[in-house]
């Protein structure tokens, strides 16, 4: 058996994860950003050494590579991506700049919006100057209306190649619909510029990415493909040559933010964005379904976002139909991930104007200078500061001591803060504790509540250095009362690459009445429902042929993006049938509709009279990988984890009236089967779990630790 | 009298005096757990309001119209979702109608699963598509606060599609119109009712979407109230809610001590009564004492007793509050509470404070050139305290189209056009404004949609949309420009358009410190063209901006300037509309912006040649668009000293100044030239020297 190596790359380290058989190594090296690949070939020479190989015995040992990478975000951040034109339909040009008109708040965190004052549009992808009209359009219904007139784009196309573009993105209204006038103008620009002539230029159509209704979001989803993915190819392509030099000849996957993984050459550079997180909720859901729990909300709080993921009934079915992808509003079909400014390095402030209330963040100290406890400089209170004067981390043990925290600074940063409000250091952790445990557990009762579930159902997954010191006050404000604390936390997104199949998803846009509304009759030109599948599925078979598999080896599911007559909105349902052949049939999915949307918003708000239409169609593909499984570990026997005690320091509990000698565990020497009640610290190398009293914290055969609410 | 208008309840837009029961609750509120306990509401109401954009059909709720807020038990709006504040805040006035007249009448009572419906324009102070649903919330029979989801469904009956009809003669005229009835019981619709409503407008299809969506939005938030109650105990709830009113007014008071005391004036006028274009003019006079601003609109233009013209009183304070709690004091708690330094002074018998017959369909228009009024007398009250904040108005003129009809499925449809939501913001006194920026009442919400998802219901047919040049008002820093679009009609045989708005006579939002306005806009109607057949052949006339389309009119037909408002009329299959909305103030002399900036804008588009040359005075190589800084420098040097040679001292200008007046028949209505001056007044906050019960 082989090594499989998953790679997550974030912004201050890579982080590694490798298998083989039962056993497992991580690592973590620091990102190299000026050039991925050093970084990489780095971690893989660690990880080699740590099962005593050389990187060239290790790689050609080596199964597969699965990559979180994070070149897409660094090209749209850095905005180096290549000068490229759009050609567009006459008269809509400046679709791109308007944006749906609140352009200038996507991306942006909710507080950093409410001031209307000081709005601001982000700068564009492509400037003005190289977007072009060409004289064409087609109707809602696909119908020419105005034929397209090859003398007329040779003419913007001669304009656009002496701007000096190296690519075109055509995004015509309606394409999704009828891409005849997209396709027309590839085959002119590849007629004009062909591959034999160094001029050669990639064109991308809009229809062909994104095949849906709503000409900004998918010409922006387009434009992003297209902006990131020379960079990507390039930075890719070089990744894999120098694999393969050093003899890795297996194909390197690319992980996703549908939650799946495709090699290479079957993944569109947009579909990278994003992935790092959702692997890790990934992971999360296969971890938490060998241990039957259905409904959990992963949480990944570092030092200075908090991200948020949906498992109901034991799957991830929440997408972001309309993701933003930096600044930019696009519509792949992303796996929900929501992120607030919230975390360890979360600067605490008093608000003069609301009667000196204590409030945390948005603001943050980042990594530099950070904390006041780093002593790098920072001097304003964060979340970690107030854990450290609270006595959850431990100053001498942070990131298993790697880096001494200065609790004087973190106590001085507190009493500067504390002393306008009349709070003394230790009142004002606890505020600045209780303060940001609401917010992020406000925002996960948000998330859960706006899919129509009930909070009390769900299980907290507390995942990131800082989520686990947090977890229990955050269960209660989100009112849950189980929090799962996973085994690998420090490299949860690598660990979460290791769970993930090869996935695909094809979409079309295309409204169809299941119900007419004006006609009060179903639907009944099957094929023309069926049809719509077999495109899709045709589309599906390619990639399956090409990732190397069989079509029985493939599963299939087909999602319809639905909704009541007039609604601008639609809810994803899964469908009962892939086909249709009956009236039957139309009225199961148009129950199953209802069915959805009465548990989503209540039965009173169902309203079938009023016509039901699929807006979208969307066919997922699973391709089954071998995965890693945790491994069971046999209950050590004894409740009370002696061998892990530490010793006890003096930590703050509101319940108990102060500070209390509190019991002090090592992660590592915890045993299946032992039984911590709270109040209680448990420290790790990359992070401290804090009990609160009135929770257990019980170490499951697996290793991850559970911790409950006493009942 | 049954139906007689109860001013006694319009007028209390203001918080409440705490109860003593609020009081006593509120006495031990700590700041900072209130916090924690207002994040949790605020977090109720957000989820209430994505319900209600979920779930509803009209453009007001497609396109983010729409606002959720809780409300003290006396009907004060304490928690609302980010957006739309003034329908938060005129909620009040609805909660107040159904406390005065409904919790102790023994054939109505307010009980536990009961929802109201509320549309009348005589208490919520705005036009009847705003249909507001509330819910009381109980908790062991005793009554603790309420939740209110209120959405603009644009139909509703009037006598022209869309709600607001231009051609209205009198309330008679503007359709649905419900002081406060009950619409649920027990937790469920009541269908008669529903039904009712569905048999009184042209989309009964909206309308229910819409409703349902309000009672999905308020039956969500209950559920998640009432845990939250049962854990912290109604009565701090009850303290809560008073004590976050009461913390809005006094940070605001606190932030206005900050300002110099002094007197300002600003005068908005309006271009259009009903569908004459006509001058009325809305004053504001404000003065800022201590702690207190007070506003008076003494000077305004009398009620036009049987044209659109008129606001029944409310409305033109509580829209304020998408300015106030939007830009100037964003930062703190959106509630209520933002009146209570503040008092308003509106002259009875006036259009922003008209008697009950006179149609209010158009009040929209009042409120929006009275917020410009009391924007700018603000801007220049606040410029001292720092230039930072000051910022000219983004667009007011709330134009965009009316439509009705049957749609290409054989569906009825009738609403308003989503572009309304596509104006130009106001530059700032660092940078411009930003184009296409959002709607002015609910910038942190409402979009202006997308072409393909409107046509996709509308038997439209769009020829261009894009950024409207020179719509803005230039200056150091310009304005953002507005939307500029053209539609035919297609698929079907016909369908009516008409439009909503003013200024396309006049100026609407001013610029500031030598910064222009925004110019007049037009809308124009081309019939009996030959459109289908110019686009059938792919003639290159085909506009792809108005200013091409008035410009080379190389449609034919023929050509109707209709302007905004206009009534609407059957426009056949191939004929065009072509408007636009407008931009913002511009900030500062235009001759003072850094040619760098004009050049940019030259090849973005939003401004033209002409202004580049004109107006900014810049010389450059139209080709490169490269600046040739020595002439420009010379150019505007020229220009300055033009300029004072056309100059003249202030008394000179003012004594010829005063002598012009427009025509007889442009001040129809206005009232009496130049200021019309009143005798009645209603107050609304305390005035000095007026008893607060007067």
């Amino acid at each position: 058996m082989g090594y499989t190596v998953n790679v997550d790359v974030g912004g201050t380290f890579m982080d590694f994860f490798v298998t083989k058989g039962e056993k497992y190594v991580t690592t973590k090296v620091p990102t190299t950003a000026y050039e991925l690949g050093v970084g990489f070939i780095r971690g893989l020479e660690e990880c080699a050494e740590k099962d005593g190989q050389t990187l060239e015995r290790f790689l050609a040992e080596t199964e597969v590579i699965k990559y979180c990478t994070t070149i897409g975000t660094n090209i749209l951040i850095e905005h180096t991506g290549p000068k490229l034109g759009l050609i567009t339909t006459r008269g809509f040009e400046d679709t791109i700049f308007i944006g749906r008109g609140r352009q200038w708040a996507d991306g942006l965190p909710s507080a950093d919006v409410q001031d209307v004052t000081s709005i601001e549009k982000p700068v564009p992808l492509i400037p003005r100057r190289l977007v072009v009209g060409v004289r064409e359009r087609i109707d809602y219904a696909g119908n020419i209306v105005m034929p397209l007139v090859k003398e007329d784009v040779l003419e913007q196309l001669r304009y656009l190649v002496d701007q000096g573009v190296r690519g075109f993105v055509v995004s015509l209204l309606w394409s999704f619909i009828n891409p005849a006038h997209e396709m027309q103008i590839r085959s002119i620009i590849e007629e004009e510029f062909p591959e034999v002539y160094l001029g050669n230029m990639p064109v991308i159509l809009s229809s062909e990415i994104s095949p849906k209704e709503g000409e900004y979001v998918r010409t922006m989803t387009a434009i992003v493909n297209a902006y990131i993915h020379v960079g990507f190819v390039e930075q890719i392509s070089a990744l894999c040559s120098d694999l393969l030099d050093r003899g890795y000849k297996k194909p390197l996957l690319l992980c996703d933010n549908v939650g799946g993984c495709a090699k290479v050459a079957r993944t569109k550079a947009i579909s990278t964005y994003g992935a790092s997180p959702v692997s890790g909720l990934c992971g999360a859901a296969r971890l938490c379904a060998g241990v039957n729990l259905p409904n959990v909300v992963f949480t990944d709080a570092g030092g200075t976002s908090f991200d948020i993921g949906l498992i109901t009934d034991g799957s991830i079915t929440h997408y972001d139909l309309y993701p933003t992808v930096d600044r930019w509003r696009t519509q792949i079909t992303a796996i929900k991930i929501t992120s607030i400014g919230a975390g360890g390095g979360s600067i605490a402030w008093l608000n003069p104007l609301l009667g000196n209330r204590l409030e945390v963040g948005p603001a943050s100290a980042k990594s530099l200078p950070g904390p006041a406890c780093y002593d790098l400089g920072g001097e304003a209170a964060t979340v970690t500061d107030a854990d450290v004067v609270l006595g959850y981390v431990n100053p001498d043990y942070f990131l298993g001591g790697k880096f001494k925290l200065n609790k004087e600074k973190a106590v001085k940063a507190l009493k500067d803060l504390g002393g306008k409000s009349g709070l003394d250091e230790v009142a004002a952790a606890m505020t600045i504790k209780k303060v940001i445990d609401a917010k992020m557990g406000n925002e996960i009762f948000k998330e859960v509540a706006l899919k129509g579930y009930e909070p009390s159902e769900f299980t907290v997954f507390a995942g990131g250095g800082a989520g686990p010191g947090h977890c229990c006050g955050v269960a209660v404000a989100a009112e849950m009362s189980k929090i799962i604390v996973p085994p690998i936390s420090s490299v949860a997104g690598a660990y979460g690459a290791s769970t993930l199949d090869i996935v695909h998803s094809y979409e079309k846009s295309k409204n169809t009445r299941l119900f007419d509304y004006a006609k009060g009759t179903y639907f009944s030109d099957f094929e023309a429902f069926n049809a719509i599948i077999s495109g899709l599925k045709e589309l599906a078979i390619r990639d399956i042929i090409l990732e190397g598999f069989k079509e029985e080896q493939a599963t299939f599911r087909l999602e319809l993006e639905m909704r009541y007559g007039m609604q601008w909105r639609s809810a994803p349902v899964e469908s009962p049938l892939l086909t249709i052949h009956s009236t039957d049939d139309v009225k199961k999915v148009c129950d199953t509709f209802t069915e959805v949307f009465s548990r989503m918003y209540s039965p009173e708000a169902a309203f079938p009279q009023g016509g039901v239409e699929v807006e979208t169609y969307r066919l997922f593909v699973y391709l089954p990988l071998p995965h890693f499984l945790l491994t069971q570990h046999e209950d050590a026997g004894e409740k009370t984890p002696r061998a892990a005690l530490k010793g006890q320091r003096d930590a703050y509990w509101e319940k108990l009236g102060g500070f209390r000698p509190t019991d002090i565990y090592q992660w590592d020497r915890l045993r299946a089967g032992n039984v911590i009640p709270g109040p209680a610290v448990i420290e790790s190398d990359n992070t401290t779990v804090v009990i609160e009293p009135d929770w257990t914290f019980t170490m499951a055969p697996e290793l991850y630790g559970m911790i409950t609410l006493n009942s | 009298m049954p139906g007689a208008i109860d001013y006694e309840i319009s007028k209390r837009l203001h918080p409440e005096p705490p109860t003593e029961e609020e009081r006593r609750y509120m006495k031990d509120i700590e700041p900072t757990s209130a916090g924690i306990f207002l994040h949790k509401l605020h977090t109720i109401t957000s989820e209430g309001n994505e319900t209600l954009v979920k779930l509803g059909a009209s453009t007001g709720c497609r396109w983010g119209d729409t606002a959720c807020a809780i409300y003290t038990q006396l009907g004060d709006s304490a928690v609302c979702a980010s957006g739309l504040y003034f329908h938060s805040v005129l909620g009040s006035t609805d909660i107040k109608y159904i406390m005065k007249y409904w919790l102790n009448d023994p054939s109505v009572g307010v009980k536990p699963g009961d929802a109201f419906f509320c549309n009348s324009p005589y208490i919520r102070g705005t036009h009847p598509p705003d249909m507001g649903i509330y819910a009381p919330v109980f908790y062991k029979d005793k009554l603790i606060c309420w939740i209110g989801a209120v959405v603009h469904t644009g139909e509703c009956g009037a006598c022209e599609p869309g709600g607001m009809p231009t051609g209205s003669r009198s309330m008679y005229d503007e359709g649905l119109q419900v002081p406060a009835l009950k619409i649920a019981e027990n937790y469920r619709l009541k269908e008669d009712v529903l039904n009712y409503f569905n048999h009184m407008v042209r989309d009964p299809r909206a309308m229910t979407l819409d409703i349902k969506a309000r009672m999905a939005c308020l039956r969500v938030a209950e559920k998640r109230l009432r845990p939250v109650i049962e854990k912290v105990t109604p009565e701090y709830l009850m303290g809560l809610l008073r004590y976050v009113i009461q913390l809005t007014g006094d940070a605001a008071r606190q932030r206005i001590s900050q300002w110099t005391d002094g007197r300002y004036n600003f005068v908005q006028f309006i271009d259009a009564v009903g569908a004459l274009h006509r001058l009325t003019k809305v004053a504001v006079t404000l003065e800022k004492k201590g702690d207190h601003l007070y506003f008076d609109y003494d000077g305004t233009s009398p009620e036009v007793f049987d044209r659109v013209a008129n606001s029944p009183g409310a409305g033109v304070i509580g829209v304020n509050t998408v300015y106030l709690l939007g830009h100037l004091f964003y930062d703190l708690p959106h509630n209520s509470g933002i009146l209570e330094p503040m008092s308003f002074r509106l002259p009875e018998g006036t259009i922003v404070n008209a008697s009950r017959e006179s149609p209010k369909a158009g009040c929209a228009y009042v409120h929006e050139a009275g917020s410009l009024s009391v924007q700018y007398v603000l801007q220049n009250l606040i410029y001292g305290a720092g230039p930072d904040r000051t910022e000219a108005a983004g667009n007011r003129g709330f134009d965009t189209l009316s439509y009705g009809g049957i749609n290409q499925y054989g569906e009825p449809f009738a609403d308003a056009g989503a572009e309304m939501n596509g104006i130009g913001f106001g530059a700032r006194s660092y940078k411009d404004g930003v184009d296409v920026a959002g709607a002015y009442f609910a910038p942190l919400t409402s979009e202006p949609g997308e072409v393909e998802s409107l046509e996709s219901h509308l038997p439209f047919l769009y020829l261009y949309r894009g950024f409207h040049q020179d719509s803005c008002g230039h200056g150091k820093f310009r304005g953002g420009v507005g939307m500029d679009y053209a539609v035919k009609i297609h698929a079907v045989p016909a369908a009516a358009l008409g439009t909503w708005g003013f200024g396309s006579k006049i100026t609407l939002s001013q610029g500031l410190f030598g910064g222009y306005g925004v110019p007049a806009l037009p809308f124009i109607a081309v019939s009996r063209s030959n459109m289908d057949e110019m686009l059938r052949n792919t003639d290159p006339k085909v506009p792809s901006s108005s200013r091409m389309l008035y410009q080379e009119q190389g449609v034919n037909g023929r050509y109707v300037l209709r302007g905004y408002p206009a009534v609407a009329e059957m426009t056949k299959e191939g004929d065009l509309v072509a408007g636009g909305t407008g931009g913002g103030g511009g900030y500062g002399d235009p001759i003072g912006r850094d040619p760098a900036l004009v050049m940019k804008d030259l090849e973005n588009g939003t401004i033209s040649a002409w202004a580049a040359r004109n107006v900014y005075k810049v010389v450059y190589d139209e080709k490169r668009l490269a600046v040739d800084e020595e002439k420009t420098r010379a150019l505007r040097e020229r220009e300055r000293n033009d300029r004072k040679s056309r100059g003249k001292p202030f008394a000179e200008f003012e004594k010829d100044w005063l002598k012009k007046k427009p025509g007889d028949e442009t001040l129809e209505f206005y009232g009496v030239w130049p200021t019309p001056k009143y005798e009645t007044f209603s107050y609304f906050g305390h005035w000095p020297g007026i008893a607060d019960n007067e």
